[in-house]
């Protein structure tokens, strides 16, 4: 009796979630666990709620440190939530070429996206959202991966 | 009842998406080889820039005009969402190209609210925007997206079936009948000779005279503008007949090894879409050819053809053939421009003949080995494991100077957030 850990699985999907593979026993006792099987967690399903709108860009900079986003990270961003007060979001400013990546709050009663580093507030002024800057939300970051 | 929902300038929209530096300006993106203009923002439209120009010709008259290669991993990837946005939002679809895709509306009470809300998820969940048009027949629902098109005042909705019928004849008088669907330049040409000009001209037209002038085809389609439907949608694709995989090369090519490492990476292409596919091919044909517009060189074409042994899916065996071909039809001394690797014959993997001398386990294996070498290059990008007569150079392959980043396929080449 051995249980196999395939290194290559047959199917794309099969490849994204990986499970171990259990052949029966031929004889003998069943599995007790037999009843009792549920799925191996994937982190997929955890991070990627939407798949069609979800992508993945990657984080250069360190004006978000404090909401624990750092260089290099790999930012899942869904593009179906609607961005929400608090939210960090990717968004890009009108006639601009890049993407930043910024949480979308408040100051001084005025919309704004604001940067989230404490130690380097001068460096990354926030750019408020009024009738002259248009800002166009790309999508809202529901997570972060990084590998150590 | 049916929609029609396509994706405008899909191939330069999909480049807009992730690189907002080219939002509203004037651009286009080029085919294999940085040879024609295939698709163009509204910019480069409103600059004059037609449809399948040479670049060499539009970069005379537009030097600063920006361009892309085509991305085609990009773009698939981007279709696919587009579609799978639409198969949860319709009762069915019948997907007719990269970036348009019928959909059933039967029994639906507000088709261009379900079709306002559609082209909103799109462009919320991909970037993307779409073209919705709704008609009683395909026909109709492609002339209906033309309208939803070209004119701005429906917001990019159109249902034709919303007019009373006197409203749609006027709408038809005023379209010009190399606006539908099928009536190429061609048939526009020799349609607007024996005096059908207008959509409304091809509709009135007697169905046998029809005939007689044109096609059953052409009978069709004026049918369908009448308001009979003569093409269901199709929900299943019919089964594949034939899988070419070919290229014209980035530099043409003069010596044998250099054409058969090309030769056998289309091959390994090929198996791959096989596999993929489900398939078995008997018959591979080669065919290779140097540049017939350069008048001042020695042409030379040839092709070859080889049925093998057993129906095939195994990339070795392909190989093997193709290798066989190549030396058959090889002649030394000319400059190549394209080669290219045809599989016919194909029949299901599930209907596999076994034949009296061919070891079961030998092909077990063997097919084993060619699903290690598919998972291994989707695993870790493409030819990561390849066959060695692929080569290791690749002075031939395809010209794209200015391709994006696989920005949704790739781990290493997404797109920059920029914390700063």
């Amino acid at each position: 009796m051995c249980i196999q850990l395939p290194v290559l699985q047959p199917t794309l999907s099969a490849l994204r979630r990986p499970y171990v593979v259990c052949p029966r026993p031929q004889a003998g006792f069943p599995s007790p666990a037999g009843d009792y099987l549920e799925s191996t967690l994937d982190l997929h399903d955890l991070l990627v709620e939407h798949p069609a709108a979800t992508y993945y860009l990657r984080a250069a900079g360190d004006s978000m440190s404090d909401a624990h986003i750092y260089d290099g990270d790999i930012l899942v961003v869904d593009r179906s939530r609607k961005p929400a007060r608090g939210n960090i979001v990717i968004a890009s400013v009108q006639g601009g070429t890049s993407l930043y990546v910024k949480k979308f709050g408040v100051i001084a009663g005025k919309p704004a996206l604001v940067s989230c580093n404490l130690a380097r507030t001068e460096d990354y002024p926030p750019i408020f959202l009024t009738e002259d800057v248009q800002v166009e939300i790309w999508g809202v970051v529901v997570g972060a991966v990084r590998k150590f | 009842m049916y929609g029609l929902v396509d994706v405008n300038n899909f191939y330069c929209s999909c480049e807009t998406v992730f690189d907002v530096g080219l939002k509203n300006k004037p651009f286009v993106v080029l085919s294999n080889n940085d040879g024609c203009v295939i698709s163009r923002s509204n910019e480069a439209k409103a600059l004059g820039v037609k449809m399948a120009e040479p670049w060499h010709q539009v970069r005379k008259r537009h030097p600063e005009l920006r361009y892309r290669s085509s991305n085609y991993e990009l773009y698939g990837d981007m279709s696919s969402r587009v579609m799978s946005i639409l198969s949860a939002a319709a009762p069915a679809i019948e997907v007719y190209s990269i970036d348009e895709s019928f959909v059933e509306l039967n029994g639906i009470a507000d088709r261009v609210a379900l079709a306002r809300s559609m082209r909103s998820r799109i462009r919320e969940w991909t970037g993307l925007p779409v073209c919705v048009g709704v008609g009683s027949t395909k026909t109709r629902a492609k002339l209906a997206n033309r309208v939803a098109k070209t004119r701005a005042e429906y917001g990019g909705v159109f249902d034709l079936e919303t007019l009373a019928p006197k409203g749609v004849r006027s709408l038809m008088a005023e379209m010009d009948v190399g606006d539908v669907w099928g009536v190429g330049h061609r048939l526009k040409t020799r349609l607007e000779g024996i005096g059908v000009k207008t959509v409304l001209d091809l509709a009135d037209a007697d169905s046998e005279w029809i005939r007689a002038h044109s096609s059953v085809v052409l009978q069709r389609t004026a049918a369908e503008l009448r308001g009979v439907a003569c093409l269901p949608l199709e929900l299943t694709p019919p089964l594949r007949k034939q899988l070419v995989v070919s290229r014209s090369f980035g530099a043409e090519v003069q010596c044998y090894d250099e054409l058969r490492e090309s030769v056998m990476t289309y091959v390994s292409r090929a198996g791959e879409r096989l596999r993929a596919e489900g398939l078995l091919a008997r018959v591979l044909s080669l065919f290779i050819h140097t540049n017939s517009f350069r008048e001042d060189r020695k042409q030379y074409s040839a092709s070859h053809a080889v049925k093998m042994p057993l129906s095939t899916d195994d990339t070795l065996a392909l190989a093997s053939a193709a290798d066989y071909a190549l030396r058959r039809i090889f002649r030394q001394g000319y400059l190549y421009q394209k080669a290219g690797v045809m599989l016919s014959d194909l029949t299901p993997l599930s209907q596999r003949q076994h034949a009296l001398f061919v070891d079961p386990t030998q092909l077990e294996r063997r097919s084993r080995l060619n699903e290690t070498l598919d998972q291994i290059n989707l695993l870790y990008g493409r030819d990561t494991v390849k066959i060695a007569a692929s080569g290791l150079r690749r002075d031939w392959s395809m010209r794209r100077n200015q391709v994006s980043n696989r920005y949704t396929t790739r781990w290493s080449d997404l797109a920059i957030a920029h914390a700063r």
